[in-house]
């Protein structure tokens, strides 16, 4: 659901140049885009652009209590050099508040521009969601600057009355005569010229101008349809069941100027006015907009760019104790003297207070995209990518060309994202900072659902038809598909569903909060955009998107969740309490050979980025050795560069395979350090400056059509032609320019920047460091910050156990809420640590020589499904205090948890250490109740105390295993499978640790193997191919499962948790798959695992 | 049909249908009316829970898919894959009925029967019927006759059974569900055995009560028996206990069977077969009077009533009669009955007449209605007089023949009226409002526009004249245009958007658009024009063909 509109700021000015005026002079001032949600069908753009094309002499935007278009239509006016003005249409309640009267007003400068806004703001943040409350005393108070035109109830259904023209003889009063007009439209109705008349006399009685306008709803008659459907939409009802809610004809339309001086040719002097109003409001332009960054970080008596300079310098002291490269000094001077003249450094010390904040509050956090390849930032504590490491291009970031500011992403702990919203809402205020909005717009499916809805069709048809888009997409040609589906591909209504579906993609249906992306200004915000309630409380939101705020060049800083992150703060705080060494990200050992030993070995379950299945199966072949290797790894393993056709070049030339030329020395400059494939976004646009010699400025407008030629389908395959024709000019072969071109549209899909891959590649580094040195306390971590990453505890713990850790059971009476580590006292702690220190050549004889006491893990209360966290602290702070204790009962009422609680620990297994098993400790806490009983049963309880000790029927072992899954989603007793060994045996499936054993099972061999399934994926390249991945009791298995298969193995493939796949071996190098041919349920235990993998797709 | 039992002869038996597919992949729903039965495609019931469809039971197919009650209709789907299958809302009050309507069904084999089903649409896969069968074992030479006779007799209405009988309703529950056969009888003395292997859920708890019992590791009844009976409460509530001891027999548990009530009817026969017309038409006016007044005891009327004569050697000769409302007007029944009489074939005589109410509802009383006390409401009376005219009207010209005019949301003005037949229920009217001075629509619509010739200066300008019918008008006065455009989503037309253009610009291109086929929608450019007669007509311009109609007029 959530996808940008394609923004015109971002989009080539298609038609630079002025317009020609139509000879007949005309302005349209009463216009509704598809802002006004579910009302206008057109978008701001279009609308602009068509009334460029008509001559129009200028055009309003004036959409229903909101701003939200009006910088796409600003940016396309600009382009069209069409004079445009910003508006609004407010209606206000009138009298018990039944009526309303409708006034479009029109600011003419910042100040009632900035007025505007406030009134909005206003209104909106009294009303609920979506909604804005405004009376006529509101417009009144904040009228001054702005231009008024009172929209006559005449044709609404209301006549004009005694209330409407006492209201609007107040507003006459406020504005009069010269700021105020009556409009009037000619549409067709019954009797326009009764109407005109009519309009003509009550603007006589008023003493005000008449001013013609259209109330355009779209750009042209032919989205009239679509108008229709639109309103079917808000009224939840049918085309038929919708009568007179419809407009009668298509006539709200721009219409071609000379057509409205026929229509209004008993009446010129209106058309005249709209003119003159519009261009008294074209006076005020968005342009205008200047904008200021906050500026109390900087202390008083300093100027902002000495206390950056100093703070730089101070942290790049910190960040270098060993001394400061010249290289790094080097490039601290070039970017200070460049954000002094660019003028941003209230940008950089605001942004290095948010870090700061985080600091103070033990929040950990890292800069990620373009603001890695900045030494300020990485000296700032922004950003850790050492810029001694990795060279980085600043000009991606900031640069003079692009006036555009700098945009920094931040990722924080998922868990403590909120801290620092709300400190930046209570530092700024909430009239100065706000989150930015996202425009939800239309996509495939809801297109069509609501579409299919509105033109009548049954509700089961088009849940059928939404769901298989394919139909959608692809041509008419795929007949097949659509009687599939039940549909005859030739049925009128069907046809319009498609056209009409397609027409609708992109329309925003409202607006919602954006993740984390903060606006921050230093006068009050609601005097430069309007603000908003956001659904959720506490949250205010602006009516821009991130693309306004782009087009407009204002400050956006993007507070960003990580959850790799907050699992590695919880790791470091347990290393340094159970290991007493305190470790940080920048401060963890680099380029340990161990570590890049393990990621070789595709040992990575847990790591950040490179766990799942694809990336795994590209470590053995890329064999990361440094860390620049993990950030190709990490840009690499991505759609874009699949899809580019960039993987299997670039292993081949690393493994020497294939070698690497170079057209030019110029090229080789740029793609040298990847071995002449391009593999990030920054290597596209120096190859295109330098070998197809774009300016820096078109290759910046090469990779934003990148990031949208999926929206903006046509832009890239201009700037491809430019690119190829570019390139042979300058003498490289076809074949070259256009296998470029090809990378470069790949990239499109989600390709990385370098400096973003970087970022990222240093979260791998640290997260694989910890799990090869500290697994024990990286299990724990990872599992105290779920939900995240690609494994359920079940696998973390599995894999812990594989490294050595002892993994001790939940227990009442020595877990806590999270998961712990636990060492046989502080010497063996330290002693431990030191054994670690000594690393290894390989992790399995590292796990080996480990003391067994010396690192266990116990997992913690908070994998008990349905477990309230204070109930769980409250016990474990009764067993610290009071323990250990001799009952159940005991344990109960010393701790308060409630009786629930109990049960689910019960449940869980967890009395142990009272002695008491599963079944015992049910039947003893299936006594316990919240609620006081009756006298009457407080008498029997006495009488039972004894009945402690009834015989409960004993539990065999695989029902053990299924009542732990049940409960916590993992069993330390034994592996499900286990039990149905014998079974399997006989059906001749084999173990999958014997997946390993290549002589035995070599590649092709047909085998059978079975297991618990953990993961289901299917990634958008592989054209719908499905990877599995297993286990069993010896480990893990990686299906691959062709769509054939799947959809003829439907059941087994994607319901059953236990599965037997019959197929043949594939091997590459240390790689094993099993390509899968026939997939069934395994025999089930009874009751099965209450196991659900972790699908995605 | 389930029983329960206490020993000497005051034998109680309980069975209980529940429904399977008679035929391997035949349809089975958890719900019984039969109207659900017969599809060919797999059936899914749906109910909505939080903006979320689930599944509430699902057909054979569908059972042997995976899909199970509680899941999501789009992971039933899936599992279905492409098998053609068919989303039903879920009707639980419908079910009600229907098996309320087959417990009074059953009543043809045993006096006693109960619909057995909860409160929540979740657990009526469970539901089933209950049924005293105590002493009827003789009239089927053997309680297993009856047992196999019911079996067979809801076998033969689309439904699988599973009966059971016992000296106990729990036990029949139980046995009936968990049972090992479709067929079982539980004997005095084998109640304990039947039940001890049945997992714990056939004593009809609560499932958490259930899951709770499991979780300790108690499956089965025999287990739970094995616990020490006084721990239980505190622990499961009293009810597991109860239902313990009424599946044991050891507490008291009975049936409240469903009682049918037959339609109203009266009859009256004669000493021998009557030939003459005026005898039965006196008779039949008595039968209806006191058809009438049993009416107006049950404080209710008919709109459907079934008239039987009984004629010596033939086949009876029946006479159905519809009204428009509910009424116990015996005089204005009579009047409506008279000419069907009229014309009934009496052969060799009538026996016996026969009326019956088939379709009665509820008229509240009311005080003070009788207009000859002088009370009554006016209008209430006049309401009754349409009714009973229409009535009349039908029953003279046939229903098809009297129509009732509504009005329709729609701009078109052919389109904004709709008949629908009179003895269709009035519906609310129309939503929607229209802000059209009702001067703008003519007084009267012609069925169909017809042609026209007209002379106009400028394409909005005033009309100058038109030809009609062979004569030349000229025109005084000209409103408009008001500008109507088709409604594009009924019309094959998907291009009708193309060929809407602004005229400007189809006038700018050459000339007008060409003629498209006849079907082909216009927009239409309408207008009143008054001629030198002071005739106000009602004429339009399609805009697209240039062509000019009549369409109504103001008389």
């Amino acid at each position: 659901m959530t996808k940008h509109v394609p923004h015109p700021g971002k989009s080539l000015g298609e038609d630079d140049g002025h317009v020609s005026f139509a000879p007949q002079a005309y302005a349209e001032l009463h216009v509704t885009s598809n802002f006004t949600f579910l009302t206008g069908a057109s978008h701001p753009e279009e609308l602009v652009q068509q009334a460029a094309e008509l001559g129009y002499r200028g055009m309003a935007l004036t959409d229903r209590h909101s701003l939200a278009g009006v910088v796409r239509a600003h940016a396309r006016a600009k382009a069209c050099g069409l004079p445009f003005a910003v508006g609004c249409r407010l209606e206000m309640a009138l009298g018990s508040g039944e009526r309303s009267i409708t006034v479009l007003v029109y600011p003419t400068s910042r100040a009632a521009y900035g007025r505007l806004c406030q009134l909005l703001t206003l209104g909106k943040r009294r009303a609920p969601k979506g909604e804005c409350h405004l009376t006529l005393h509101d417009l009144i108070e904040h009228q001054t600057g702005l231009l008024a035109v009172l929209v006559p109830p005449l044709f609404g259904g209301e006549r004009v009355d005694d209330l409407f023209l006492e209201a609007a003889q107040g507003l006459c009063r406020t504005f009069n005569g010269d700021r105020l007009s009556l409009a009037v439209s000619l549409n067709y109705g019954p009797n326009d010229r009764a109407g005109l008349e009519q309009s003509v006399a009550l603007a006589d009685h008023l003493r005000i101008p008449l001013v013609a306008v259209n109330d355009v709803h779209y750009h042209v008659p032919q989205r009239k349809p679509l108008h229709d459907v639109l309103a079917c939409i808000r009224q939840g009802c049918t085309l038929d069941q919708a009568g007179y809610t419809l407009s009668p004809n298509a006539e709200r339309y721009l219409k071609l100027p000379h057509e409205l001086h026929r229509l209004f040719a008993a009446y010129p002097p209106a058309l005249a006015r709209g003119v003159e109003v519009l261009q008294r409001a074209a006076q005020f332009s968005l342009a205008e907009l200047r904008y200021e960054y906050p500026h109390e970080t900087c202390p008083p008596g300093k100027s902002a760019m000495e206390h950056l300079c100093a703070l730089t310098w101070a942290g790049a002291a910190d960040r270098y104790p060993a001394g400061l490269p010249d290289k790094v000094r080097a490039q601290l001077e070039h970017e200070l003297d460049l954000i002094a003249q660019l003028n941003y450094p209230h940008y950089f010390l605001t942004v290095h207070d948010i870090v700061r904040f985080a600091r103070v509050r033990g929040i950990l956090c890292q800069g990620r995209g373009a603001a890695a390849n900045s030494a300020v930032c990485y000296c700032l504590a922004v950003t850790a990518v050492d810029p001694a490491r990795i060279n980085l291009l600043f000009e991606r970031f900031i640069s003079k060309e692009r006036d555009e500011p700098p945009d920094i992403d931040i990722d924080f702990e998922h868990e403590r994202r909120e801290e620092v919203i709300q400190y930046l809402y209570e530092k700024y205020g909430r009239h100065r900072a706000a989150l930015t909005a996202e425009v939800i717009t239309y996509r495939g499916r809801s297109a069509v659902r609501e579409v299919g809805k509105a033109l009548g069709l049954s509700l089961d048809l088009v849940d059928r038809l939404a769901k298989d888009l394919f139909w959608f997409d692809k041509s008419a040609a795929d007949r097949k598909r659509y009687a599939e589906l039940g549909v005859d591909p030739d049925d009128p209504t069907i046809q319009l569903l498609g056209q009409l579906s397609r027409e609708i993609l992109g329309f925003p249906r409202h607006l919602s909060q954006h993740v984390g992306g903060f606006v921050l200004t230093d006068q009050p915000l609601s005097q430069t955009v309007p603000i908003e309630n956001a659904a959720m409380p506490d949250r205010t939101v602006i009516e821009w998107d991130k693309d306004d705020i782009d087009a407009l060049g204002m400050l956006k800083v993007d507070v960003l969740g990580l959850g790799m992150l907050t699992a590695v703060r919880k790791c470091f705080e347990l290393i340094e309490r159970h290991h007493g060494r305190r470790v940080e990200m920048h401060t963890v050992p680099p380029e340990d050979p161990a570590v890049y030993e393990m990621i070789s070995n595709a040992d990575t379950v847990g790591v950040f980025q490179i766990e799942s299945r694809a990336q795994m199966s590209m470590l053995p072949r890329l064999r990361p050795r440094e860390f620049y290797d993990l950030v190709i790894e990490v840009a690499i393993v991505r759609p874009g560069p699949i899809q580019g056709g960039m993987v299997h070049p670039y292993l081949r030339r690393r493994s020497g395979e294939e070698a690497v030329e170079y057209p030019s020395q110029a090229v080789r400059q740029v793609l040298e350090k990847t071995l002449g494939v391009p593999l990030f976004q920054e290597q596209a646009m120096q190859l295109a400056i330098t070998a197809a010699g774009f300016t820096p400025g078109e290759a910046d407008q090469l990779r934003r059509s990148m990031a949208a030629w999926k929206r903006k389908g046509d832009q890239i395959y201009r700037f491809g032609e430019k690119l190829i024709n570019g390139m042979l000019a300058n003498g490289y072969p076809l074949e070259f320019a256009q296998r470029c071109f090809e990378q470069i549209k790949g990239f499109s899909e989600y390709g990385f920047p370098e400096s973003h891959a970087a970022s990222f590649a240093l979260i791998v580094y640290v997260s694989a460091w910890l799990k090869h040195h500290y697994p024990a306390a990286f299990a724990a971590a990872l599992i105290n910050s779920q939900p995240m990453g690609f494994y359920a505890p079940a696998q973390l713990v599995r894999d812990a156990k594989e490294h050595g850790v002892k993994v001790h059971p939940i227990d009442v009476q020595h877990s806590a809420w999270d998961c712990t580590v636990e060492c046989g006292g502080l010497e063996a702690a330290l002693a431990c640590g030191q054994a670690v220190e000594r690393s290894c050549a390989s992790h399995k004889a590292q796990a080996a020589s480990r003391p067994p006491h010396s690192k266990a893990l116990r997992l913690g209360m908070r994998l008990i499904k349905g477990l309230k966290q204070t109930d769980a602290d409250a016990i474990a702070q009764a067993c610290v205090q009071h323990g250990p204790f001799a009952s159940i009962e005991q344990l109960w009422r010393t701790s308060g948890a409630s009786a629930r609680s109990m049960r689910l620990l019960a449940k869980a297994d967890a009395f142990a250490s009272l002695g008491l098993d599963r079944s015992h400790a049910r039947w003893t806490t299936q006594r316990l109740h919240d609620e006081d009983l009756p006298l009457f049963d407080e008498e029997q309880f006495m009488v039972e105390a004894d009945d402690a000790g009834a015989i409960l029927p004993a539990v065999a072992p695989p029902m053990q295993v299924v009542q732990d899954y049940g409960a916590t989603g993992l069993s330390l007793k034994a592996h499900p499978l286990s039990f149905i060994r014998p079974a399997l045996e006989k059906m001749n499936v084999t173990c999958n640790a014997e997946l390993s054993n290549g002589q035995a099972w070599p590649d092709g061999a047909p085998m059978r193997v079975a297991g618990l399934v953990l993961v289901r994926q299917r990634p958008a390249t592989a054209s719908g191919i499905v990877f599995m991945t297993m286990e069993d009791e010896t480990g893990v298995a990686n299906l691959i499962v062709r769509p054939r298969v799947f959809d003829r193995c439907r059941k087994a493939a994607r319901h059953s948790s236990l599965v037997i796949a019959q197929g043949r071996v594939e091997r590459q190098g240390q790689v094993v798959h099993v390509m899968v041919t026939d997939l069934r349920a395994a025999p089930a235990l009874n009751p099965g695992p209450a196991v659900r993998s972790r699908d995605f797709h | 049909m389930s029983g329960v039992a206490a020993r000497e002869g005051k034998r109680t038996e309980g069975g209980i249908l529940h429904e399977r597919p008679a035929t391997p992949g035949g349809p089975w729903l958890g719900s019984h009316p039969p109207q659900r039965v017969g599809f060919r495609e797999g059936i899914l019931l749906r109910r909505v829970v939080a903006s979320r469809e689930l599944v509430v039971q699902g057909c054979e197919q569908a059972a042997q898919a995976g899909v199970t009650p509680g899941m999501t209709v789009a992971q039933a789907r899936a599992l279905l894959g492409r098998r053609p299958v068919r989303v039903l809302p879920s009707d639980p009050a419908g079910d009600r009925a229907g098996l309320h309507a087959l417990a009074t069904w059953a009543l043809r084999y045993v006096p006693a029967v109960m619909p057995d089903a909860g409160d929540d649409p979740a657990c009526w896969a469970w539901s089933g019927l209950l049924a005293d069968i105590t002493g009827c074992q003789r009239l089927y030479h053997g309680e297993i006759n009856l047992l196999r006779q019911l079996h067979d007799a809801v076998r033969k209405l689309g439904f699988a059974a599973r009966v059971a009988a016992a000296p106990t309703i729990g036990c029949a529950w139980a046995v009936a569900r968990f049972g090992a056969r479709d067929l079982a009888m539980v004997h005095n003395g084998d109640v304990r055995e039947a039940l001890i292997d049945l997992p714990v859920r056939a004593l009809r708890i609560e499932p958490e009560v259930a899951a709770a019992l499991e979780e300790i590791g108690v499956m089965r009844i025999g287990q739970l028996l094995d616990l020490p009976r006084r721990s239980l409460p505190t622990r499961f509530g009293r009810m597991l206990t109860l239902r313990l001891d009424q599946a044991l027999g050891q507490a008291m548990e009975t049936i409240e069977s469903v009682r049918p009530r037959p339609p109203l009817s009266v009859t009256q026969e004669f000493a021998g077969p009557v030939k003459d017309v005026q005898v039965i038409e006196l008779a039949t006016r008595q039968l209806l009077e006191d058809l009438c007044h049993r009416l107006l005891g049950r404080e209710s009327g008919l709109r459907q009533m079934e008239v039987t004569l009984k004629r010596s050697d033939c086949a009876p000769y029946r006479i159905d009669l519809s009204v428009s409302r509910f009424t116990r007007d015996a005089k204005h029944l009579g009047v409506l009955l008279r000419p069907k009489l009229e014309r009934a074939h009496l052969g060799y005589g009538v026996e016996a007449i026969t009326l019956t109410a088939s379709r009665a509802g509820w008229i509240p009383h009311h005080q003070h209605d009788d207009p000859a006390l002088g009370g009554g409401d006016a209008q209430m009376n006049l309401a009754q007089e349409q009714a009973q005219l229409v009535d009349i009207l039908v029953n003279r010209l046939g229903p098809a023949a009297v129509q009732r005019a509504l009005p329709v949301a729609s701009h078109l003005p052919e389109r904004a009226v709709r008949h629908v037949s009179v003895m269709e229920p009035p519906t609310k009217r129309w939503e929607g409002t229209r802000d059209l001075d009702p001067h703008h629509r003519p007084s009267a619509l012609l069925p169909e526009p017809r042609p026209l010739e007209v002379m106009a200066v400028t394409p909005d300008g005033p009309l100058v004249q038109m030809q009609w019918d062979g004569q030349t008008l000229r025109v005084l006065t000209t409103i408009g245009p008001e500008r109507l455009t088709p409604e594009w989503w009924r019309h094959k037309a998907v291009g009708w958007a193309e060929s809407l253009r602004p005229a400007t610009r189809a006038g700018r291109d050459g000339g007008p658009s060409k003629l498209g086929p006849p079907y082909q929608p216009c927009t239409r450019d309408y207008f009143k024009v008054q001629d030198e007669q002071g005739r106000w007509w009602w004429v339009y311009r399609e805009l697209e063909t240039r062509r000019w109609f009549v369409h109504g007029g103001w008389v």
